[in-house]
């Protein structure tokens, strides 16, 4: 794998494709992490770590398990099961042996299979057929992608509540609006050409 | 479809769900324990200043809910949130003396500013500015009101340019102190009889409606309820015997009486 | 600080209204709402995914122990998910390529995983198979008169037969961005719509 590739792979899911903003995933995660700072960094670590470990396993089972069985239509039972396993072991292994990560990261356990950016993440990488380490590089980049989604919706959101918003639109509307106008500002980066 | 195939299906789909289930049933997760940090947490400031050790208010309620942290590690929350843990967690059988609001600054507005502040008349907007707002104080009242718009109640007035609690409306429900963004609204118990009016210690810069750490207060009591801590003054309230000395000798006018003797 | 608290508490109260409740979760779906069928389509998956684990729920709750039902809740999504893919690509395969990712996206639609596991769990049967149909319709009807808007005002056809042939059409809505705006105005509008219903009530 070429620096060209990595570099391609991680310009397109974080500009190009972005998780939140042109491939609509994660969406309600952005909002609901939008409550503090600390909240949307939990998501963003926790997301980046869940799904760069997924993300190749998944592929892994897929291409040695599931594919020469013909067992195809097991890949979302078998991707929402590795991500459970994964996150729910991952939280016992930080309660038990970590406790200072698991003090700052496990308010963001009941996000993660909600999430809808990281099962998607998963099935992703699964359906491109990448490899193993380019469907890890896939996943991460992705989920930076989604972490500046978030930073740059909690940003204007802090903005935005301090503004006098007309009654209905205020809470869950004026943020898809704010999300809209974001993804606009991203539409920009259609038809860049890398390379 | 062949017969290996479903065979290994089935094999993988029920390993899968037995991992699950034992990490689930083998999980040391307390269901109760969250259920109840939730409601703890409602006794919290909800700043996630951190200064109690733990990532944010709610993760200390979670400590507190599962047996890890003591309920007096709250700082901006002080008493009030430590009793309103305690009662939450059903170890204080008689409600918490009820508590009031008290602003910790007497300059506001007319404090000394940097600059002339335009923008949304929202104490959090100015507080983000480059070096800590328009004030030259950084932990003095702001001025804007925010702490008066939040008060269900209307308990806080803004009197010349800095916030005023009226005693005898506040309920103690808080709100304010959750709100002001220099964290300088304190929750004092109805009964204690002064407190001084600045934030200040000797890290920040006092103006002239701030305390200078003359030290008179802390001669003049007679209780010694007054000492100097961290570099700024503290009142004990269980020595105090609210004469309110403290109030007359203090040639600012910062140590403000709470309470008539 | 406060503000924020108001979002939340704002946010809640409508969660706790049938009318918005719904929209909210069907922020994955909002990708797939550019053609009608489609949203059509993602609705009716929705709504059969949420009957079946409502009602298998219901069944096991009773023998399932409490610290596995939401594990439960979450593999039944998947695997009702998993049979809707399927029966989809066997009998419409171009409306589940249409659909893309955002069928099997189903089994991480938070709200709807969070309802089953605590409303539907602790229904009986009928009422709980009752409850989710009414609001997999619901939510259908939502899908379908969003994506009738964006696609006959973003294309200028309905469910493929044009209709604006001559008119130039406003390609934003086809967009992911046209989707979240017309989506956001959509729930402006239902929330004013509600406001005005509870001031009229003395």
């Amino acid at each position: 794998m070429s620096v060209r590739t990595v570099v391609t792979l991680a310009l397109t899911a974080l500009f190009l494709e972005n998780f939140v903003f042109t491939r609509f995933l994660g969406v309600r995660a952005v909002i609901d992490a939008s409550r503090s700072l600390r909240l949307v960094f939990m998501n963003g670590v926790v997301m980046i770590v869940l799904v760069g470990a997924a993300a190749p396993l998944v592929r892994l089972l897929d291409e040695y398990l599931l594919m020469p069985r013909g067992l195809e239509y097991l890949r979302l039972l078998v991707s929402v099961g590795v991500l459970m396993i994964l996150s729910m072991g991952g939280e016992e292994l930080m309660r038990r042996r970590l406790p200072g990560f698991y003090d700052a990261l496990h308010a963001a356990q009941p996000m993660v299979m909600t999430n809808t950016a990281i099962l998607g993440a998963v099935l992703l990488a699964n359906q491109e057929n990448l490899s193993a380490p380019q469907a890890a590089l896939f996943g991460i980049f992705g989920a930076l992608g989604f972490l500046l989604a978030a930073l740059l919706f909690i940003g204007v959101r802090e903005r935005i509540d301090m503004a006098d918003c007309p009654g209905s639109f205020r809470g869950f509307p004026i943020a898809l609006i704010t999300l809209g106008l974001l993804s606009m500002a991203f539409m920009g980066f259609t038809g860049l050409r890398l390379w | 479809m062949s017969l290996s195939g479903l065979l290994i299906a089935a094999l993988l789909l029920c390993g899968m769900a037995g991992v699950l289930a034992a990490l689930a049933l083998l999980s040391g997760r307390d269901e109760q324990a969250s259920a109840r940090a939730e409601t703890l947490a409602e006794a919290l400031p909800g700043l996630d200043c951190t200064r109690c050790g733990h990532a944010g208010c709610l993760a200390y309620a979670m400590a507190v809910a599962e047996g890890r942290a003591e309920t007096d590690r709250c700082q901006p929350g002080g008493e009030q949130s430590r009793l309103e843990l305690e009662h939450r967690l059903g170890r204080y059988e008689v409600e918490p003396e009820k508590y009031v609001a008290f602003v910790r600054c007497a300059g506001g507005l007319a404090a000394p500013q940097r600059y002339a502040y335009d923008g949304p008349a929202a104490c959090a907007a100015a507080a983000i500015l480059p070096g800590g707002g328009p004030m030259e104080c950084r932990v003095g009242c702001l001025g804007l009101g925010s702490c008066a718009r939040s008060c269900p109640v209307g308990a806080i007035d803004m009197v010349d340019g800095v916030a005023r609690v009226n005693r005898d409306k506040c309920n103690g429900c808080m709100r304010c102190i959750s709100v002001c963004p220099r964290h300088i609204i304190e929750a004092v118990p109805r009964s204690a009889a002064a407190r001084p009016a600045c934030a200040a210690s000797w890290m920040a810069t006092p103006c002239d409606f701030g305390c200078d750490l003359c030290g008179k207060c802390v001669t003049e009591c007679r209780a010694g309820a007054i000492s100097i801590k961290d570099g700024a003054v503290t009142v004990d309230d269980a020595r105090c015997t609210g004469c309110g000395r403290c109030a007359d000798v203090c040639e600012r006018g910062v140590f403000q009486r709470l309470r008539n003797r | 600080m406060s503000a924020i608290r108001k979002w939340l508490e704002d946010l809640g109260a409508t969660v706790k209204k049938p009318t918005a409740a719904f929209l909210m979760s069907m922020c994955a779906a909002l990708a797939v709402t550019t053609r009608l069928q489609d949203g059509v389509a993602i609705g009716l998956c929705i709504t059969v995914v949420l009957v079946l684990s409502s009602l298998t729920i219901s069944l096991l709750s009773s023998r399932v122990p409490e610290k596995l039902r939401e594990v439960t809740v979450l593999l039944l999504f998947a695997v009702y998910t998993t049979a809707a893919d399927m029966l989809l690509s066997a009998w419409l395969p171009s409306q589940n390529d249409a659909l893309g990712i955002f069928l099997p996206l189903i089994a991480a639609s938070g709200s709807l995983i969070a309802w089953v596991d605590r409303t539907a769990s602790r229904m009986p049967l009928r009422p709980a198979g009752l409850q989710s149909a009414l609001t997999g319709l619901r939510m259908t009807a939502a899908l379908a008169g969003l994506s009738l808007l964006r696609e006959l005002f973003g294309s200028g056809t309905v469910a493929g037969f044009p209709v604006f042939a001559s008119t130039a059409p406003v390609r934003l809505l086809s967009q992911p961005a046209g989707g979240f705006l017309l989506f956001g105005f959509l729930i402006a509008a239902v929330q004013g719509a509600a406001a005005a219903g509870r001031r009229k009530k003395p």
